[in-house]
């Protein structure tokens, strides 16, 4: 083992023994067999994990963000909330509805350059250069073969931008924002409406928000307020007693 | 049929100045500097668009290209909609303030998108290359890989990445730089240092399959059912070209009409096709007269057909149109007629066809239970069905000069097992591509999102605190508290 670090060793190990489970190979057998639909459903599953979780943590955060105003808090956090779950979904939608239509729009944005008489063309150019260097022309199927291989290398970079990019350009930038904005402030009215009920009825500085400084300001209360509690019990508990006390005196004295 | 007689005649005109081309060479120090497809590439129309997508964007497929694409989009795009979207409106009856800090908002939640996005590049795009480096080095490492699924150890066929750091590395040995040699000599030679690794190692494993008919990986073999899947595929791939030399049942009419037009007009053809100019434009003008003033109609399509053709192209068209009334003389004798020439096209497909069903049955049926000695028949099976002695005139006129068929066969076995070693690098590649995306979206969400997440809440306030301090601030709010002030102060 010279020259490998314990680190790469360690990663190697780990990752290793996590690979020969049985999810991975599973992955990894459809990777094998059909490797664009694989690779298409990893993307989306990695966008909506990412997205996911990235609004989980943006929500959660803007609520509780203090640095953020206190009257644009709910607004951030609402719009946090419909963007991620529009993200998603718009993402999801664009992607395979893209891979129907990236294609036919490769086709028409390369027409010039991938077309049946373009292709006879090339082969007889290839035919001329070879010929005038004093070499043995290419057959047509191997000129063939080699323009295919020009178009589907090209036409899979084509697609992978064009699906990925009008995915997250295109329905998670401008379609969502433009959905989002206004479901943000149903959103917020819907989710926060007690907050701010609360908040203009009381007009005192109660806020019951989920912020931990409030809930924990809110735990105190209650605690006192049960220690009140408690300590009227105790006093009417003790009144109680020293008024039986009193009344089993007097009876005794009668 | 005589058409061993073109193909010798065809071999004699021009042995004195053949030398055997290498499609595939790469570097500078060859005649044919580009490969095959780059040949292609650079002589099509919109080529500077392909190279640029070849050279510049080749790296946006995969993990990065889709965080490069979400930051593009976050930055540039998605803040427009935010700050402007004309659906999000003040209430009815709003004050000047309310409206004020209605529009503040929306920009104060639309500069979140640029930040963010700047933080995505730099945590995310930032740490992929790193991790993508880090992996190939994981997988590509005997003593590393071998703890891996061996589908994915790639110690045997290096990826190209880690070749290619690798051969920069070489390189930096044996003292070579850009500076030292100038940026595109610099290319050159490590692409071909790359492209000599590379086929180094593919012909190792070839002689390795070649003798156990098993593929070897460490310690570990490949499951033997995955390597006969393998040799099914590449013996698909030689049915594909077999198929592809034959000619389309739907163009036999087609070309059986344009063979009796050629050889009726012959003389007529070579009248009219004499003392053409050389220079590409006048010779378009000179057909373009041909044609206006043809009153034959199946000549005028054939001088028509040729000026659909590029200018630069079309001499050679009229040439093609001669050799083509030669073969057909060849193919049917001197007795050309339409029906010799209809048959002698139905036997080429038929010789193919026979070709084709030889391949079939080199494959392996029984997948499940294939041993090494099953892969090594359809090997050799493989071998003698695209082998051809070159006694036959009509498979030698077929076959000649297409790589998947050849007339040596110790050539042709090496050529055989370096395509199932190809194949098999395909198989590694396709199997480590899911490890690389469950990792980079693991390490995504696990590590940089979290990170960009936390970044992000502590730097998006103070971000906008610092510049734009007015949006921060709500101007209906600072009225209540200026109100509720004042009325205290009243008090």
């Amino acid at each position: 083992m010279s020259g490998i670090n314990p680190i790469s060793n360690f990663f190697s190990k780990t990752l290793g023994a996590i690979s020969k489970s049985k999810p991975v190979k599973k992955m990894t057998k459809a990777f094998q067999e059909n490797p664009e639909g694989a690779l298409a459903i990893t993307t989306v599953g990695s966008i909506v994990v990412k997205d996911g979780i990235g609004c989980y943590k943006y929500v959660t955060q803007s609520i509780n963000n203090k640095d953020i105003p206190e009257d644009k808090r709910t607004f951030v956090a609402s719009m946090d909330l419909t963007n991620g779950l529009l993200m998603i979904g718009t993402q999801i939608g664009m992607f395979f509805l893209m891979r129907k239509f990236s294609e036919p729009m490769f086709n028409k944005f390369f027409k010039k350059s991938f077309n049946p008489k373009i292709k006879r063309d090339i082969l007889t150019r290839l035919r001329m250069e070879s010929k005038k260097a004093g070499e043995i022309p290419p057959r047509k199927l191997e000129a063939e073969k080699a323009y295919s291989e020009v178009r589907s290398n090209a036409l899979s970079l084509f697609k992978f931008i064009v699906d990925v990019g009008i995915a997250t350009i295109i329905g998670k930038r401008i379609i969502t924002p433009f959905i989002a904005t206004p479901l943000a402030g149903i959103v917020e009215s819907k989710l926060f409406k007690k907050d701010k009920e609360h908040k203009n009825a009381d007009g005192d500085k109660l806020e019951i928000n989920h912020s931990n400084e409030n809930k924990k300001d809110l735990d105190d209360k209650v605690e006192d307020l049960v220690d009140e509690i408690k300590d009227e019990l105790k006093e009417e508990i003790k009144d109680d007693l020293n008024l039986n006390k009193k009344e089993n005196d007097d009876d005794d004295d009668d | 049929m005589k058409i061993d007689k073109i193909y010798q005649n065809y071999q004699e005109h021009n042995n004195s100045k053949r030398i055997k081309p290498n499609y595939s060479q790469v570097g500078f120090a060859g005649k044919n500097p580009n490969s095959l497809p780059d040949r292609i590439t650079n002589s099509l129309p919109g080529k500077k668009v392909l190279q640029f997508m070849q050279e510049k964007l080749s790296w946006m497929k995969g993990e990065i290209g889709g965080v490069a694409m979400t930051a593009i989009g976050t930055g540039a795009v998605a803040p427009w909609p935010i700050a402007f979207n004309p659906m999000v409106k003040p209430k009815k009856g709003a004050t000047e303030e309310e409206k004020e800090d209605l529009k503040n908002t929306k920009y104060y939640t639309a500069w979140r998108q640029p930040v963010s996005a700047v933080l995505a590049a730099i945590f995310q795009i930032g740490a992929l290359t790193p991790i993508d480096k880090f992996l190939d080095y994981l997988y590509n490492t005997p003593e590393l890989a071998k703890h891996f699924d061996v589908d994915t150890n790639q110690s045997v066929l290096n990826n190209d990445g880690f070749v290619k750091r690798k051969m920069k590395k070489e390189m930096q040995k044996d003292g070579l730089s850009k500076s030292s040699m100038g940026k595109a000599n610099y290319e050159a030679e490590l692409k071909s240092r790359i492209k000599a690794f590379q086929e180094s190692q593919i012909e190792s494993l070839a002689e390795k399959i070649k003798e156990t008919h098993k593929i070897q990986v460490g310690k570990e073999f490949i499951n033997d059912k995955k390597v006969a899947n393998i040799v099914n595929e590449q013996i698909n791939n030689y049915i594909s070209d077999a198929e592809k030399l034959k000619i389309n049942k739907e163009y036999l009419e087609f070309y059986s009409k344009r063979a009796k037009v050629l050889i009726e007009n012959e003389d007529y053809l070579k009248k009219i096709f004499e003392n053409l100019p050389e220079d590409p434009l006048k010779l378009q003008e000179k057909l373009k007269e041909l044609a206006k003033k043809e009153t034959n109609s199946d000549v005028k399509k054939l001088i028509e057909e040729i000026l659909d053709r590029s200018a630069d192209i079309q001499s050679s068209r009229i040439k093609r149109t001669f050799q083509r009334i030669n073969k057909i003389k060849h193919i049917c004798g001197k007795d050309y007629s339409p029906e010799k020439y209809m048959q002698a096209m139905m036997e080429r497909n038929g010789e193919l066809d026979n070709i084709i069903k030889n391949l079939e049955a080199c494959k392996i049926k029984d997948m499940t239970s294939a041993k090494p000695s099953d892969i090594q028949k359809a090997i050799q099976k493989a071998i003698d069905s695209c082998h051809f002695d070159g006694k036959n005139p009509l498979q030698t006129s077929i076959l000649h000069d297409a790589k998947t068929f050849g007339t040596n066969k110790e050539k042709l076995s090496t050529k055989i097992y370096k395509d199932i070693a190809k194949g098999y690098k395909k198989f590694v590649q396709k199997s480590y591509k899911s490890h690389n995306q469950i990792w980079k979206i693991a390490i995504g969400v696990c590590i940089t999102l979290p990170i960009t997440c936390n970044v992000l809440n502590w730097v998006y306030p103070r971000f906008m605190n610092w510049t734009f301090p007015e949006l921060s601030k709500s101007k209906v709010k600072q009225k209540q508290l200026e109100n509720q002030n004042q009325g205290k102060e009243v008090k």
